[in-house]
């Protein structure tokens, strides 16, 4: 087979110990990254690349793909342990892992986080090495009407999320929707809600509310709260995952892969998405639900899953198609153009040591990655031993860094005060966090895709029946939203009959 | 507002759970101004323009609002102090961990990262408690000088220099 | 700002004496040089962009070539580099040593932003860059040439949607431009934006609409590999990449647009200060380093220093103003 000995060639590039090296160097830095609220692997290697400029081409790739990896393990561990992510695709995680961490079980949520990675992310590479022309062509079906369909969709997952108070969960999505509304329109140009300030016609960064709502707000929370001086989540039992832990965690892995994949291959996808899906997923097929909410690792499982699955399947249309579908994504094709490269299906012909290369270093890093974090499972719950004027001292530093860092803008800091104030008062109030960040990545995406749609069909609204996949998705979405209901009725009805 | 979080069953309607409700209300008043200012332009296809979404989240701020309202005084909806296990609560360390904040987004232009974050990082270990001040200060100047390095020169991030930055 | 301590008050009185000094002072060319210890670059736009990545090959050109020792990029984001802008013109008067990336973006987004600075304002030094714009159909569209496209934009406008990048930026203007010239009607072209990074290309090739207007180094790839079909380019003569594509011109559009990069400086400077700034550009752009670097990133030259910029920025101002406010973007 032709593909094998080319991964087999590619296997001899990046086994090098020169590129082992670089691979070592990435996945170090990508994890550091990672665990630092608001610095994304995207931020790194946008920063990296001019010092990279005069590395080979491949051994620079190499590195980026650890960094990228990476970060996407790294995300994880703050949000377990502290309830703090440093960005939107770890904070499904955060919902049942932190809770698994107050109970005193941080350390197999991490460990289920990281080797969930490890399974997400070598399946993926695989489907990457194997499947990637297909995937990406069916990705290119997906134009504005069914990106629409799928975003109804993915907002029936937030029921899940919601908590226990209807109003009060929509209250949340909506604050969301309602920040993800300001700044230019980008199919008008006209600016909405920016009250005259020019920092806010970009809009509200996700990852500024993601750190107010989580970081900051978390912070003001633990403070109020006379609990004594004891040390948080102190790790009672074993660190490591028990026989029933790898039970449940293994089916939440494959599905949280199934579903991060293809949605990392189609622009507009991202890594969030199926994370949210997999959580709501997890929740309704678990054997034990009423652990849900209170730290159920098929919750961590699955998203985290979801998370590695998606950073591989962006890789697909970048490498066959020269399609950039997330920030990384869009960073690494300047870095291909910056060395005089054109990805796409000739990138294979052209240049077969890197593309060949770059794969199979996914696989190195991968077991590298895995490697490195789980002996640091235990050094990460540690982490929770400083004590805690020192810990969140160091959090706010990191969090304001991480925001201040993104456009050197001080009106972000006052954004990240604001935010982090709703962050702690939702808290206190009892009003779930997770629907305003899904919100606000989900709100504008619907909202300019439907719009798009309309534009291409000239204003007809039955554009989303017609295409199938579009009336496919707003059909499942229905029975996801009604079914419950339904079967509720029928299930009532039977002993009756 | 401070005082009614503290104690909710002091008032029967200046409570936490209220004014929230009504500040979602508010929220969706102060879209409505806010959508009514975005100029509507005539061309595109689309039929749905940059003001009818806004249009359709502002009503339902509203709605949800009001919803939101009824739970509250229905007394379905308890925020944690009102609880009868909840630990005792305290503004005192918010006022702190807000003073750090402002203090840093004053103070991080013209006094540098690092006077800024070390300023963020005593108050906010005053405020969980840490009330040894000088080696806290100590701690917070190292973190934040550490922090700096790493960032400049590690990854060539721009952080604003100050007067301990020029050390380096 | 990030800056306002580079600025203290009294280099801003100095300056003004400097400038009215300058006016009664001796013709451009005959301006002494001077030399510049320390050179600031901004980049108006976040890492990994196109003015970015201009000041950083810029950076390291400079520091490469040793013109000046000590160069330092800083990135000022937001609101389309119009934040930038207005730190340039306000905060950094007078001062020597500072540079910004600009270019034809920046027109759009003055007037989408309602910025109250203006390109106007600023020191003019040189146009670099620039990359020219290519119109494609999908793979399986049966439109074969410009000409075909052209006519159906003017049979309907509204079937035609026109997939391209940010409202108002370059794709946005050239389709402007090809419908005005055209003889349809510009406020009503199908132009559907799409946010960067790669979904108006996605969209596209998923022959979701009927074509697509972007730079040459986003459709090179996809053109090549078969999946895009070319119809034209916007420069005045043919791309040496896509040497078999026509120009506008040969299709009958007589449309020119190059989405050319720039640099500026603060306003009042001296004419001692502009020259000397004048002096690092050209050693640069004459640098070795930065051939290689318009080799390396596919960039066009179009260099084009000092009075003669100023006269083509002024220029471009005014026609893509006039194209934007056409198109119904700004009133």
């Amino acid at each position: 087979m032709s593909t094998l000995d080319a991964l087999m060639h590619g296997f001899s590039v990046a086994l090098t110990i020169q590129n082992l090296g670089w691979a070592l160097l990435g996945v170090t830095l990508g994890t550091a990254v990672g665990v630092l609220p608001g610095i994304g692997p995207a931020l790194t290697v946008a920063l990296l690349l001019p010092i990279t400029f005069n590395l080979d081409p491949t051994s620079a790739f190499i590195m980026f793909a650890g960094i990228y990896y990476g970060g996407m393990y790294g995300g994880s561990t703050t949000s377990i342990l502290l309830n703090t992510p440093g960005e939107s695709a770890s904070i499904i995680t955060s919902i049942e892992g932190n809770l698994m961490a107050k109970k005193g079980r941080g350390g197999p949520a991490l460990a289920t986080a990281a080797i969930g990675s490890f399974v997400a992310g070598t399946i993926a590479t695989v489907l990457l090495t194997f499947l990637a022309p297909a995937v990406a062509d069916f990705a290119l079906r997906f134009g504005p009407a069914e990106y629409f369909a799928l975003m109804v969709l993915s907002f029936t997952t937030v029921s899940a999320v919601l908590g226990n108070s209807l109003p009060r969960g929509l209250a949340s999505l909506l604050f969301g929707v309602a920040l993800g509304l300001v700044g230019i329109d980008t199919q008008t140009g006209q600016a909405r809600f920016a009250m005259g300030v020019p920092q806010m016609l970009d809009g509200i960064d996700i990852v500024i509310v993601v750190i107010g709502l989580f970081a900051v707000g978390e912070t003001f929370y633990v403070a109020t709260r006379k609990t004594g001086p004891e040390t948080i989540n102190s790790v009672k039992g074993s660190t490591w995952m028990t026989k029933d832990d790898w039970k449940r965690s293994w089916k939440p892995w494959l599905r949280g892969t199934a579903l991060g994949f293809p949605f990392g291959a189609m622009p507009s996808g991202g890594g969030e998405i199926p994370t949210f899906m997999s959580y709501a997923i997890e929740k309704r097929l678990t054997t034990k639900p009423e652990e849900f909410g209170k730290g159920a690792i098929e919750g961590v499982a699955g998203p985290e899953a979801a998370n590695n699955a998606a950073a591989a399947g962006v890789l697909v249309p970048l490498l066959t198609l020269g399609l950039p579908t997330s920030a990384t994504a869009a960073i690494m094709l300047a870095a291909f153009q910056q060395y005089g490269l054109q990805p796409g299906p000739l990138l294979f012909d052209n240049s077969p040591d890197l593309v060949w290369g770059l794969i199979a270093s996914l696989y190195i890093g991968n077991v590298m990655l895995l490697v490195l974090n789980l002996p640091l499972v235990g050094l990460w719950v540690k982490l929770l031993q400083i004590p805690r004027p020192y810990l969140y001292g160091g959090i706010l530093i990191f969090a304001t860094l991480g925001t201040y860092s993104l456009n050197n803008s001080v009106v972000d800091l006052i954004t990240l005060y604001v935010v982090g104030i709703v962050g702690f008062l939702m808290r206190r109030f009892d009003i779930p966090v997770a629907p305003a960040v899904i919100g606000l990545i989900l709100g504008p995406l619907a909202e300019q895709q439907m719009r798009r749609a309309l534009a291409i069909s000239q204003g007809d609204f039955t554009v989303f029946v017609q295409e199938p996949i579009s009336a496919g998705l707003l059909a499942v979405a229905v029975i996801v939203l009604l079914g419950p209901m339904l079967w509720k009725l029928v299930v009532r009805k039977k002993p009756a009959a | 507002m401070t005082d009614q979080i503290i104690h909710p069953r002091r008032h029967r309607f200046l409570r936490g759970e209220i004014l929230l409700a009504l500040g979602v209300v508010a929220l969706g008043i102060a879209y409505i101004f806010g959508t009514m200012a975005i100029p509507v332009s005539t061309s595109g296809y689309s039929r749905v323009g940059p003001a009818d979404f806004p249009w359709g989240v502002s009503i339902a701020l509203i709605v949800i609002g009001g919803f939101l309202l009824r739970e509250a005084l229905s007394g379905q909806w308890v925020g944690e102090g009102a609880q009868a296990d909840a630990p005792a609560f305290t503004l005192v360390p918010f006022a702190w961990i807000s003073l750090g904040l402002i203090l840093d987004l004053l103070l991080i232009e013209p006094a540098g990262f690092v006077v800024a974050s070390a300023v963020l990082f005593v108050c906010t270990a005053y405020g969980f408690g840490a009330r040894n001040w000088l080696f806290t200060s100590v701690i917070a100047i190292v973190l934040s000088f550490l922090t700096y390095v790493g960032f400049s020169y590690g990854l060539d991030v721009g952080l604003p220099p100050g007067l301990l930055e020029g050390l380096v | 700002m990030l800056f306002s301590l580079h600025a203290p008050r009294f280099t801003r009185r100095a300056a003004l004496v400097a400038t009215a000094l300058a006016a009664v002072a001796a013709p451009f060319g005959a301006a002494q040089a001077q030399n510049i210890q320390q050179l600031k670059i901004m980049a108006p736009a976040a890492p990994g962009g196109g003015w970015d990545s201009t000041a950083r090959q810029m950076q390291s050109a400079i520091t490469q070539a040793g013109i000046v020792k000590n160069v330092q990029v800083a990135n000022v984001t937001g609101a389309g580099g119009t934040i930038g802008l207005a730190s340039l013109v306000n905060n950094m008067k007078g001062d020597g040593s500072q540079l910004m990336v600009n270019g034809l973006v920046m027109v759009g987004a003055i007037l989408t932003n309602k910025s109250a600075v203006t390109l106007q304002q600023t020191t003019p030094i040189a146009r670099l860059t620039g990359e020219y714009e290519v119109i494609v159909v999908p793979a399986a569209s049966p439109i074969k040439t410009m000409k075909e496209l052209a006519e159906k934009i003017k049979a309907n406008p509204g079937a035609v949607a026109i997939a391209g990048g940010s409202a108002g930026g370059t794709d946005h203007i050239l389709a402007g431009l090809i419908a005005k010239d055209v003889g349809a009607d510009p406020s009503k072209i199908n132009y559907v934006p799409f946010s960067g990074g790669g979904e108006a290309l996605a969209a596209i090739m998923g022959n979701h609409v009927a074509a697509g207007i972007s730079g040459y180094g986003e459709f090179v790839g996809p053109i090549k590999a078969g999946r895009l079909r070319a119809l034209a380019v916007s420069g005045e003569k043919r791309l040496a990449g896509l040497p078999d594509v026509p120009t506008l011109k040969e299709s009958g559009v007589n449309i020119e647009l190059a989405n050319w990069r720039s640099v500026v400086a603060p306003p009042g400077l001296s004419k001692e200060q502009t020259a000397a700034l004048l002096d690092v550009v050209d050693k640069m752009v004459k640098s070795p380093q930065w051939k290689a670097t318009l080799e390396k990133n596919d960039w066009v030259d179009l260099y084009m220093p000092g009075d003669q910029f100023a006269a083509y920025m002024k220029a471009e101002d005014v026609r893509i103003t006039d194209i934007l406010k056409t198109i119904g973007l700004v009133k």
